[in-house]
């Protein structure tokens, strides 16, 4: 699709419903005619639905818009059943519901445009992608009214020549494409993200725009605030570590998404819950 | 290095060894980095983290004019179209020069320590101000490679996320914020004629009571006046005051010193430590010295007023940042060329009603 235009939405996000649910704390004695459990990505939901209020407060025909997508391997038809009750009993608004075999999930995000897909499985991210998908990590966040998302200075900042080098110092290939992919499918996100930031001025936004340079000096970073400017995306907060460990700033951001490309040891993001 | 404590190391102890490993790789990275010829970075949990707001760091005086009469979107493109252009330094820069200078000598004699000064942008600045003030950092040749631009948010949370010894801004609110958190912090003005420092040697004085001691003391002059606080200090000598604000810098500014001790530099000493108090040695002083001598601390000079103005003295001892709880005696030092620190706590701050800490900055600071 053309990024260069004003486009047009919606942003289409897909997550698994077993971020959606918490399966795990489900017991035996669960009542089977209660609601599933909520998961982390609910509270990510109602603040995407925040945005979109606002964005339809400014304008009725607005057109960039969030939609979230649901997608469920594997499932039994109880479950799908479940599924689509819990939604409805949380008012969650999801626009549409893939239940798919485990192999299908690739084709499911790609023939569906999406925009980006969610997920706290840091394996599920990287496999999309390798495959062209835009994938960030779904964060630990807390009930603010404002979707925050990271997005990686290292990933954006770094040159094609400083990311080949990265193989000296122990980094495997895997992780090296995993980095050099990501930088490409950030561009169309961010370029969307970027308008629908600008539809709110810099204070009261819904929406708020974080970069995170793990590794990268303080001109990778001032690097990547320029690439991302130059793509429409004016960053709100900006932050640089220099080998810092992440966690502690991580606590105090609480993003919703982290567009985690691997740089940074993903070990000590899965263990905050 | 033992950090203060109040602040939380953050990440879980499970992770420690992975978090390890991952060091090592950065310690790797960056040393092998060609694009950088400057030296690597500490590790937060060893280092002595030293917080700068932008606007002590540099002369932003014009530009935050253009936020206040005209918004903070102007402000912000305001910015952007300077980009290129360097700020002046502020008011912080000659502190940050001669913690550099000091890092310089660490570095000589201890390649491989981390127990360096590690200096961090603390700033709610705009993120998109960020490339002017990184442009501005390599101007000249500042070692500050981490930051934080909160757009707006509070510094507090990543004051302790980033394990910070001492905290210097020019918003007295947020400095506040930072004491009662347990976080050594100041709030710094701007000097209009600046004594000439050493580039060789930094040098930093403290107030006594309510800077590195409690304002237990204090207490007793405001309310039962000077007669009863000499007979309180002469019978209280040998107990040991109650920890102020700053007692914990000092401390790690005292560990420092040690290790240039160690390698028989005394006498070249990169870093000088003063006590300027107005207490006097004959009837309270004693006190004070006995105090420090029980928390294993020193200060290279205890310099013992007895009431005298500070302003004099201090423009002789040439201070990089003098710390004070009195506005009164912050303004002395400024009339007189010294750059001075405000540390807002304590019994102190009651007194000075008439006196404003530049309140005009903190209801409208809230974005810069």
């Amino acid at each position: 699709m053309d990024d260069e235009k004003n486009c047009t939405g919606p942003l289409i996000i897909a997550l698994q419903y077993n971020d959606l649910f918490d399966l795990d704390s489900m017991s035996a004695s669960t009542n089977t005619d209660d609601a599933l459990p909520k998961g982390r990505a609910v509270t990510f939901i109602k603040a995407v639905q925040i945005v979109n209020e606002r964005l339809v407060e400014q304008k009725e025909t607005e057109s960039l818009l969030f939609e979230v997508i649901l997608i469920a391997k594997e499932c039994s038809e109880e479950i799908k059943m479940k599924i689509v009750e819990s939604v409805k009993y949380y008012g969650l608004e999801i626009g549409k519901f893939f239940f798919c075999k485990k192999e299908e999930l690739i084709n499911t995000l790609q023939s569906n445009k999406v925009k980006l897909f969610l997920s706290t499985d840091r394996d599920d991210v990287c496999e999309a992608l390798h495959t062209g998908i835009p994938a960030a990590l779904l964060y630990d966040q807390c009930d603010d009214h404002v979707l925050k998302v990271i997005i990686s200075g290292d990933s954006i900042g770094f040159t094609e020549d400083s990311l080949d080098s990265l193989s000296d110092f122990g980094f495997s290939e895997t992780q090296i494409e995993t980095f050099k992919a990501a930088k490409i499918c950030m561009k169309e996100f961010a370029v969307l993200i970027g308008q629908m930031r600008r539809r709110f001025g810099r204070e009261n936004s819904p929406l708020c725009i974080c970069v995170l340079t793990a590794w990268g000096s303080t001109n990778v970073c001032a690097s990547a605030l320029k690439t991302l400017r130059g793509w429409g995306l004016d960053v709100d907060e900006a932050f640089c570590l220099a080998g810092a460990p992440c966690s502690p700033i991580l606590a105090v951001v609480k993003p919703h998404i982290l567009w985690d490309c691997g740089l940074h040891n993903m070990r000590d993001l899965a263990t905050q819950s | 290095m033992s950090k203060p404590e109040g602040t939380e190391r953050g990440g879980q102890s499970n992770s420690d060894n992975s978090e390890e490993k991952d060091w090592a790789a950065v310690k790797a990275f960056f040393d092998n980095a060609k694009t950088t010829k400057k030296p690597r970075p500490p590790k937060p949990s060893n280092a002595v983290t030293i917080a700068v707001s932008s606007r002590t760091l540099f002369n932003m005086v014009k530009e935050r004019k253009v936020f206040e009469e005209e918004g903070l979107e102007r402000y912000v493109e305001h910015q952007q179209e300077l980009e290129d252009q360097p700020f002046s330094p502020g008011v912080s820069f000659p502190f940050v020069k001669a913690l550099m200078n000091v890092n310089a000598r660490l570095r000589e004699l201890y390649p491989d320590s981390e127990e360096l000064f590690d200096i961090v942008l603390m700033t709610n600045n705009h993120a998109q101000v960020g490339v002017r003030l990184i442009n501005s950092i390599n101007y000249y040749d500042l070692t500050i490679e981490r930051f934080c631009m909160t757009g707006g948010e509070s510094p507090i949370g990543y004051l302790k996320a980033y394990m910070t010894n001492l905290y210097l801004s020019k918003d007295s609110k947020k400095v506040q914020e930072a004491i009662e958190e347990g976080i050594a912090a100041a709030t710094m003005f701007p000097c209009d004629s600046e004594n000439e420092l050493s580039d060789t040697q930094l040098r930093v004085a403290f107030d006594g009571d309510a800077v590195l001691f409690s304002d237990e003391s204090e207490i007793i002059v405001k309310k039962h006046g000077l007669d009863t606080f000499f007979r309180h200090e002469k019978e209280f000598e040998n107990k040991p005051l109650a920890q102020g604000p700053l007692k914990c810098f000092l401390e790690t500014l005292g560990k420092l010193q040690r290790k240039f001790y160690t390698k028989n530099q005394r006498i070249s000493c990169p870093i000088r430590t003063y006590l300027v108090t107005a207490r006097s040695a004959a009837s309270a002083g004693a006190r004070v010295l006995k105090t420090l001598r029980s928390w294993g601390l020193e200060v290279d000079e205890a310099l013992f007023l007895a009431g005298a103005p500070k302003g004099p003295l201090l423009q002789k001892i040439k201070p990089h940042i003098f710390f004070d709880d009195q506005m009164f005696h912050i303004e002395g030092a400024q009339e007189l060329g010294t750059i001075a620190a405000h540390v807002p706590y304590g019994i102190g701050q009651k007194y000075h009603k008439g006196k404003h800490i530049d309140t005009s900055d903190t209801e409208k600071n809230e974005k810069i």
